[in-house]
């Protein structure tokens, strides 16, 4: 009996320490409200972070600085605060903002050539672009979201193949009254269409962190320069859908630069390609 | 017939809690299971709220720890001194309560010394808030 007394207790045991768990998780749990800000949701951590960028902008301390944000326990932090700047610029926060998160980030030891442009980009006034300057997207009728390449194209295909020698003969360049201009636009066939712009200043060399908008199937999408380092310091590029129709421009108050579309091109013998493009513009400033 | 089985039954438990014959040895074992029951519950429960306490993720900031609010409302005032955005401001005090009061009771709270630039971004946003509060029109929306 003896054993038996210790098996029960064993018995007992077992069944009370997962009781006593569930009782101290489930029915009693501690009451919230000690929580740190690792435990903060997403969104309210990304707030964490550029509250702490905007404060030090104002209180110049890197330990107040670095002890706020050490308290999101993140461990890519540098890299975490990096890409919210990045991710302010491309969605356009304000210039303030974002530089400050720039700053905040270089203070952590993060290094990235946006962070770069990012700081050397002077902080503008923020002008809300005019009307006439951002055209409302009008997607082309045949936009085919579903679109698959087959060999033989549709005979009521609006466009209808073209060599590529036609379609750089018939490219007119759109004109240019305005300081910067258009001095190359190429089209090239490919199965993901992308635009690809490069931004020279007036010494030809390329321009980082010029702002550029491009309307298009998807609506208004805004571009900086020389966020690729390995494509040149004026590059940037966005993907095209294939049918769309693009409006390039840059920000601030100059007209549309170029137009061009994804139009269906002949990759090879039986493959149907769709029209990338290859944009220079030249500032006169 | 049933009262013969139910005085059987009487005999059995007593002789059992009291100790006599095969049923002293029963009686042991259940006392150790209880045992083992109670002593069970009381270490889970402890280990339950001190050792793996309930982590509560995902939280507001109204759900953070006292001293993090502090610096939370801190870091809304010096945003305030950057972008003089009051309907952000208020907009983020607000996730913790009333933000006339929040920032009333920020001293308080506040385990850390504040520095004079929040000190002096604190009373600059609680003037802007105090004079915007004033001058709304009595009622609010409905």
């Amino acid at each position: 009996m003896k054993g038996y007394a210790g098996i029960a207790f064993l018995v007992g045991l077992i069944p009370g320490l997962l009781g006593g768990l569930y009782l101290a998780w489930e029915i009693f749990p501690p009451p919230p409200g000690k929580s740190s800000p690792a435990e903060l949701a997403a969104p309210y951590q990304e707030l964490w972070i550029v509250l702490a960028a905007q404060a030090d902008a104002v209180e110049r301390d890197p330990v107040t600085l670095r002890r706020r944000l050490a308290a999101l326990a993140l461990p890519d932090l540098p890299e975490r605060v990096a890409a919210l700047a990045e991710r302010g610029l491309l969605e356009n926060w304000p210039s303030g903002i974002v530089q400050d998160l720039a700053r905040a980030a270089q203070q952590l030891g993060a290094r990235s050539p946006a962070l770069v442009v990012i700081l050397a980009t002077p902080v503008p006034t923020r002008v809300p672009p005019s009307p006439t300057l951002i055209p409302t997207p009008t997607p082309s009728p045949t936009v085919t979201p579903t679109f698959s390449p087959s060999p033989a194209p549709s005979p009521t295909q609006e466009s209808p193949l073209t060599p590529m020698s036609a379609l750089v003969e018939t490219m007119t360049p759109t004109p240019t009254p305005s300081v910067s201009q258009v001095i190359e636009q190429r089209p090239l066939c490919e199965t993901s269409p992308l635009l690809r712009i490069e931004v020279l200043g007036p010494d030809g060399e390329g321009r980082s962190g010029v702002r550029l908008w491009v309307s298009g199937p998807r609506g208004m999408e805004t571009l900086l320069t020389g966020l690729k380092p390995g494509m040149g310091k004026g590059y940037a590029d966005v993907r095209m859908e294939p049918q769309g129709a693009y409006r390039l421009g840059i920000e601030g108050s100059e007209p549309v630069l170029a137009e061009v579309s994804a139009r269906p091109c002949k990759l090879s013998e039986d493959q149907i390609g769709w029209t990338g493009w290859e944009i220079r513009v030249r500032l006169s400033r | 017939m049933a009262r013969g089985f139910i005085g059987q039954l009487r005999v059995v438990v007593l002789q059992g809690w009291e100790g006599s014959g095969p049923m002293r040895g029963w009686k042991a074992v259940i006392g150790m299971l209880g045992l083992g029951l109670m002593m069970g519950g009381g270490i889970g429960f402890l280990l339950g709220r001190h050792v793996w306490p309930v982590r509560y993720v995902d939280v507001a900031p109204g759900d953070l720890h006292p001293a993090w609010q502090a610096e939370y409302v801190q870091m809304v005032a010096l945003a305030y001194t950057r972008d003089r955005d009051l309907a952000l401001a208020r907009a983020r005090l607000t996730l913790l309560g009333d933000p006339i009061e929040v920032l009333q009771g920020l001293p308080g709270h506040s385990p850390a010394p504040i520095s004079p630039e929040a000190r002096s971004a604190i009373a600059d946003l609680l003037r802007a808030l105090r004079s915007s509060s004033t001058s709304e029109p009595p009622g609010g929306p409905p």
